[in-house]
């Protein structure tokens, strides 16, 4: 690793000392996996006919049923087993929230760079990221679901959406107020007496400063992504047919000829989201501790009376 | 320097709702294609080109937007295909969402405080199982909760919820009786705690938090008997009941979080220097944690709950569109959410545009708001602003 980037592994070294980093991690991980192994297993192990999440049916047994050892959650009311639909909402759940980290980082880093760097700039942006406070996210969500050619919101085209309205609104709003300081700083005014310019003290000295803070909110908005996605899909407002919201619906609205709700599938969808967010949530803490950030310095805090995190500065200062 | 502080606080705000207004008249029409006559006009091109220059729809986009904020800035959010103007149905359907918000947040934030303080005063045995079901609850998702809430109260019995068809609810009705009944009920007691809180701030500091318990009391006791005057209580107390799952639901979702930020707050404040000069005077280990440390601590959550009120608000709609998904769309608990969201699935934009309006400016006026009560508890923040802003 060249000299420039040696305070990544820092930064990586300090995040994984926190426990809720590693477990984060580690349940991150094991949804991935769960998505890349659900055509694994449709193409080897399961029989198409009967593990299909979106025609499966088991002639074998009466439907829906219980968890057993050939449907290890149970199958719905049409049939299907839950444990595949399960795994195969997982890969558009997880496209979705790590679209959202990216564009939110970018569009948040780029929103906060500029704020930071150039002050006509800040006077626009603020107003922007102001007005970007007053909408919320799951509306505008709601209003783009909401038309009858929803199938336009697939999990990237709503990763985008919801990255780069976070991006403008909340996480900008905090980036800002954490790039303003590190502007202020001693090795900044040092590069600029050194005959650094703006671009090179924004592009060496600013960006990587916020990196480590801006992680733990870009982990955070994965969360919200895939709570608002949850919601969305529920409301049949996604474009993918099996989303972890839409078989709650259906194990809902199904009650209505088998006489019962379908606990074993509402259980099961309503666990894995709320696993998947816990995932990101704990990994934003795990970030936000290796940043030093406190709890109280969140969206919002008027004054940040934390140190200036001393990951967040890089090991090796070049102009 | 309190009122410049104020002053430059709504300026910034007007500014950014005018840039809102901008972001959602240009944004409603880039993510809603088509227009009212697209939507509803039947009969072929002719009709439609009628409507549109009857509604002023022909004319160029710049026209229509200066228009639009000419008429939402004196008030007007327009027409629906139904009759009644926006504003009367947003009108109708905010004190709806009001209470909810009043009853889940207020009440979150209420109780988040006083366990966060528990939890964050010292490092107690129960303390880290305190924090994580505060964690848990933080990263449940709304609409999991409410529907969790819904089937698992109906299972144990409690019908409450099923019998919403009972009320004689009609959300598009203008002279029907639950109008005026939530804004005589929440002016009562908002008109009642304000005058507590009056009175509390006026007698002796000795005697101020027991004004205010008493108080508190006496608002519960009152509010009923104006009620009854009114001939309102027993439907306050239906609707009261209807909204009991939506607002707890917000409780149970924003508490968490409020318990996190408060507890990070109070932590190693109890080694502070102004709180061993408190227990040096002789106060108890309860009064420094609530009278000095509580107060540094709630800044910082107060703050928060600004910045997340968009958050809130958009929890709102996601309870209230699960509601009314709930009732196959029968049944909608009739707040702004749910007027926002019934105009969607019908594409009325201009009620979409006008729910928007309101959401935005209910967020700035709450937001305005916190931002005063932070500056008055911390008179720095003034100084800093007004120094900023210089």
């Amino acid at each position: 690793m060249p000299r420039r980037m040696a305070w990544i592994r820092g930064w990586v070294r300090a995040v994984w000392s926190h426990v809720e980093a590693k477990i984060g991690f580690a349940i991150i991980v094991v949804f991935a996996v769960a998505a890349i192994a659900h055509p694994v297993l449709l193409n080897t192990v399961w029989l198409p006919g009967i593990y299909d999440p979106r025609a499966g049916y088991d002639r074998a047994i009466n439907h829906p049923s219980s968890p057993s050892a050939a449907h290890w959650l149970g199958t719905d009311a049409f049939g299907k087993d839950t444990f595949s639909m399960l795994l195969a909402g997982t890969g558009p759940a997880l496209v979705a929230a790590l679209t959202a980290a990216l564009v939110t980082a970018v569009v948040a880093l780029t929103v906060a760079a500029l704020s930071a760097g150039f002050r006509t700039a800040d006077r626009a942006l603020s107003v922007l990221v102001d007005a970007g406070l007053y909408l919320p996210v799951p509306v505008v969500m709601l209003i783009i679901g909401a038309d009858p050619r929803a199938d336009r919101l697939t999990p990237l085209m709503f990763g985008l959406v919801f990255g780069v309205l976070t991006g403008v609104s909340s996480a900008a709003l905090v980036l800002r107020a954490q790039a303003m300081p590190v502007m202020a700083s001693g090795y900044v005014d040092a590069a600029r007496i050194a005959g650094a310019t703006t671009r090179q003290v924004v592009l060496r000295h600013l960006i990587p400063a916020l990196i480590p803070i801006a992680s733990a909110y870009v982990v955070l908005a994965a969360a919200g992504a895939v709570i608002t996605q949850g919601f969305l899909s529920w409301l049949s407002y996604t474009a993918t047919y099996n989303d972890w919201g839409t078989l709650v619906y259906w194990a809902i609205v199904t009650r209505d000829f088998t006489g019962a709700l379908l606990w074993h599938v509402i259980l099961a969808a309503g666990g894995v989201l709320t696993a998947l967010t816990l995932g990101f949530h704990l990994l934003a803490i795990g970030l936000r501790r290796a940043a030093q950030i406190p709890w109280n310095s969140g969206p919002g805090a008027t004054q940040d009376s934390s140190p200036q995190p001393e990951m967040s500065v890089p090991e090796v200062i070049t102009v | 320097m309190l009122r410049r502080y104020v002053l430059g606080r709504i300026l910034a705000g007007v500014v950014g709702i005018l840039v809102f207004l901008t972001v959602i008249f240009f944004g409603v029409r880039l993510l809603v294609p088509g227009d009212f006559a697209d939507n509803f006009a039947v009969g072929g091109g002719g009709v439609q080109g009628t409507i549109r220059e009857a509604l002023g729809l022909n004319t160029p986009l710049w026209q229509q937007y200066l228009l639009w904020i000419g008429r939402t800035l004196t008030l007007d959010l327009g027409r629906t295909p139904r009759g009644p103007t926006v504003m009367s149905q947003i009108v109708a359907a905010l004190p709806w969402t009001l209470t909810m918000f009043a009853i889940g947040l207020g009440g979150a934030f209420f109780v988040g405080v006083k366990i966060g303080r528990w939890a964050g005063w010292r490092k107690q045995s129960t303390s880290p199982t305190t924090l994580g079901a505060a964690t848990l609850t933080s990263v449940f998702p709304p609409w999991l909760v409410f529907l969790a809430f819904y089937f698992g109260l109906n299972l144990l019995g409690f019908r409450v919820f099923n019998d919403i068809t009972a009320f004689d609810f009609e959300l598009w009705d203008d002279g029907r009786r639950q109008f005026p009944i939530l804004w005589i009920a929440l002016a009562t007691v908002a008109a009642l705690s304000v005058l507590v809180f009056i009175v509390s701030t006026r007698v002796s500091h000795r005697y101020r938090r027991a004004t205010r318990r008493w108080g508190a009391l006496a608002v519960a006791l009152v509010c009923p008997l104006i009620w009854t005057l009114f001939d309102i209580r027993s439907h306050v107390y239906d609707i009261l009941l209807f909204l009991l799952l939506p607002s707890l639901v917000l409780f149970l979702i924003s508490i968490g979080d409020i318990i996190l930020v408060i507890s990070a707050s109070m932590d190693g404040l109890s080694e502070k220097d102004f709180a061993l000069t408190a227990r040096a005077k002789g106060l108890t280990d309860r009064e420094v944690r609530d009278r000095h440390a509580g107060r540094v601590a709630l800044l910082p959550a107060l703050s928060r709950l600004t910045a997340n009120l968009p958050f809130a608000l958009g929890g709102l709609v996601i309870i209230e569109a699960s509601f009314a998904r709930l009732g196959g769309y029968r049944i909608p608990i009739p707040g702004v959410a749910s007027v926002l969201f019934g105009s969607l699935r019908e594409r009325d934009l201009v009620v979409v545009m006008g729910g928007l309006v309101i959401v935005g400016v209910l967020t700035l006026l709450l937001r305005i708001g916190l931002d005063l009560a932070v500056a008055t508890i911390d008179p720095r923040v003034q100084l800093e602003k007004v120094i900023v802003r210089a």
